[in-house]
């Protein structure tokens, strides 16, 4: 198994930046994530990786051996595509056996590693279809499978789950993390969503535009997001952003909204944001962190249910508060109805705080109260 | 509600109606002269030319088939010799080449869009018209001595089809998913091999209707090869052209040669149609 390390990784098509100096490393037998929205140039790493674009400018390095100029064929890394792009004209068996034969295993080998990657993953019975009579779980199996029996250096996926139907999504993403657990394989995986990012890395790395904009750990993505983008971008439903200023009243501080007013003085951070008194800022208070038992003595936001969801296990509430409308998540089903008057309470424990022109974070939850998770 | 119903039933049945009838039409159109042909060839020679015109023989005979075979004088074995060779060998030449040259086309990367002018370069040829092209072929086969010889109208019918069968070819390799190919890539295959056990076996086909395609305009060309053939090179077509003589028309001989030709080919259209449509509409190579 590998490291793959990324110096500098710049890709442009045309005029048109799609990776714009990536600096990043894929740790020796861990589960990276390159997360972002479409067009944010994940892919295009994937593919600088497999060999199967050439970078403009930077390096990647396969166990500190540079490949920029290895063929795509020498790398030993393998790919899933989101299309699995199996081949149509063969038997699940040739698909799996293709890489082994192209690479001249003995006959014997090939049949006990075909076998063997089969039986991992339920589909020994298939090997004589084709791709073609087979249900997309049985294809994502196949294409997997493929990669599996070659054994890689390295495993690149790019979005191997997102042509499948919800549920079986979710049971393949729980199969994916045990399986590369076991193989214990480097692996660099591509998705636009969060939830596959947050469950199944040891780290994600978040890409806008281009750019890197966090890596981290899951937790650290989502407790300590360096900017707005991050902090958005991750965490469902997502966060909400609501402009703000902030104001000092003897040793309290105050931060101020349109539409309400909180006190921050329990926070032993308030020092620190002396210096953006009354400037612009965003203040970011994630769904999960707004909760319906307000007393009269906490922080609290006052409003309208203008929409009631009930997912059973959580209600998701649309609080209108008079300018803007925010999301709040309540565990179990709340006994709200629409258009009933809610006061809601804050745990200003876990707000954040961004600078509203360049989006940097300037206030996020402090570390003790996250129980050592990190 | 009632009146409504059956004015849409007439509607339907107007629709039907009109539609056999543009059927109808255009079949007469195609099958009209094929009929004719036929009808002529086992006409008595009275019969050939006369006003008004016989439809139904008063008399059959198969004298004009017969003559065709054993006519001392007769070429038809000859020709339709040298019409099978060379529609073979021109096809299968104008099939290989020309699927090469559109893999090459559709996947080579060369600066200042060479690739792009390359094709329309080769789209280009295939609008021309063909008699410009008559007099070369004569003066460089007749330079390279291969006038009068199956090699020269060989070279010449590939000529001709390669246009078609190379835009054909790259409009399949384009329908096929990028990633396939790229799949193979990694999985450790050269261009030889991505091309001989991915991409040939799934573009099979395209392959297949540009050979059809190829196939027929070999079997009919006339123009080129007269040009080429003067007695031992001579195709079908050329025969048939034949009895178009300075002393009169052999009407009857000329129509039960053209028959023949043309049987093999309403033949191989019913047989491969199924292929055709398939093949002509892109779907056959999607998953």
């Amino acid at each position: 198994m590998a490291t793959v390390r990324m110096v500098n990784l710049t890709k442009y098509f045309g005029k048109v930046g799609a990776v714009k100096g990536l600096n990043l490393v894929a740790e020796d037998k861990r589960f990276l994530t390159l997360l972002g929205p479409s067009g944010c140039g994940k892919s295009t790493t994937l593919n600088i990786i497999a060999g199967l674009e050439t970078p403009t400018d930077g390096e990647i390095y396969l166990d500190e051996i540079s490949i920029n100029k290895v063929p795509p064929a020498y790398r030993n890394v393998a790919m899933v595509f989101q299309t699995y792009a199996l081949y149509p004209h063969m038997s699940v068996w040739d698909n799996l056996a293709f890489a082994l034969k192209i690479h001249k295993e003995p006959k014997g080998v090939i049949e006990k590693k075909v076998e063997e990657t089969a039986t991992m993953l339920g589909i020994a019975d298939l090997l004589d279809r084709r791709p073609r009579e087979l249900s997309g779980g049985q294809r994502q199996r196949v294409a997997l499978g493929r990669a599996i029996v070659r054994e890689p250096k390295v495993f690149l996926l790019d979005e191997p789950l997102s042509n499948l139907d919800a549920a079986l999504r979710l049971q393949m993403r729980a199969e994916l993390k045990l399986l590369f657990d076991r193989l214990q394989a480097t692996v660099i995986y591509v998705t636009h969503d969060q939830a596959e990012a947050m469950t199944m890395s040891d780290k994600v790395a978040i890409l806008k535009d281009g750019v890197l904009q966090q890596v981290g750990s899951p937790l650290e993505i989502y407790y300590k997001p360096v900017n707005k983008f991050v902090a958005g971008f991750v965490g469902s439903p997502s966060m909400n952003f609501i402009d703000c200023t902030l104001r000092a009243e003897g040793e309290a501080i105050f931060i101020r909204t349109a539409d309400f007013e909180l006190s921050l003085h329990e926070l032993t951070s308030g020092s620190r944001l002396e210096s953006h008194f009354g400037k612009d800022l965003v203040l970011g208070i994630r769904p999960e962190d707004l909760h319906l038992d307000a007393k009269e003595d906490s922080s609290m936001i006052r409003g309208k249910a203008a929409v009631v969801e009930h997912l059973g296990s959580d209600t998701i509430i649309l609080l209108d508060t008079g300018s803007q409308m925010l999301t709040l998540v309540a565990q179990g089903s709340a006994t709200v109805r629409s258009g009933e008057n809610l006061s809601v309470r804050v745990d200003m424990d876990t707000i954040y705080l961004f600078e509203k022109d360049s989006e940097k974070s300037l206030l996020t939850p402090e570390l003790a109260i996250l129980g050592g998770v990190l | 509600m009632q009146r409504a119903y059956i004015r849409a039933q007439m509607g339907e049945g107007l629709f039907t109606f009109f539609r056999a009838v543009v059927i109808i039409l255009s079949l007469l159109f195609v099958i009209v002269p094929l009929v004719w042909l036929f009808i002529n060839s086992i006409k008595m020679p009275l019969e050939w030319l006369s006003i008004p015109p016989v439809i139904i023989p008063s008399k059959i005979t198969f004298e004009n088939y017969i003559q065709l075979f054993t006519n001392p004088y007769s070429d038809v074995l000859l020709c339709l010799k040298n019409s099978i060779i060379i529609t073979l060998a021109a096809t299968t030449l104008s099939v290989l080449i020309g699927s090469l040259a559109a893999y090459s086309l559709t996947h080579l990367q060369l600066p200042f869009k060479i690739v792009p002018v390359l094709a329309g370069m080769v789209l280009l040829l295939g609008f021309y018209p063909k008699i410009t092209a008559v007099i070369p072929y004569f003066v460089i086969m007749r330079n390279l001595g291969l006038m009068d010889t199956q090699i020269a109208i060989i070279i010449a019918f590939v000529g001709l089809n390669l246009p078609r069968t190379v835009w054909l070819m790259m409009t399949f390799y384009e329908e096929l998913p990028k990633e396939i190919e790229q799949s193979a890539m990694l999985d450790g295959c050269g261009p030889w091999g991505r091309f001989y056990k991915i991409v040939l076996p799934l573009a099979a086909p395209g392959m297949a209707v540009a050979a059809i395609l190829s196939a027929l305009l070999c079997w009919i060309e006339f123009m080129i090869a007269s040009s080429l053939a003067i007695v031992n090179a001579k195709t079908l077509p050329i025969a048939v052209s034949a009895y178009l003589q300075d002393k009169g028309m052999h009407w009857g001989p000329m129509s039960a040669l053209g028959t023949l030709t043309v049987v093999p080919v309403i033949f191989f259209c019913i047989f491969v149609q199924k292929y055709l449509v398939r093949g002509l509409t892109f779907g056959a190579i999607k998953e």
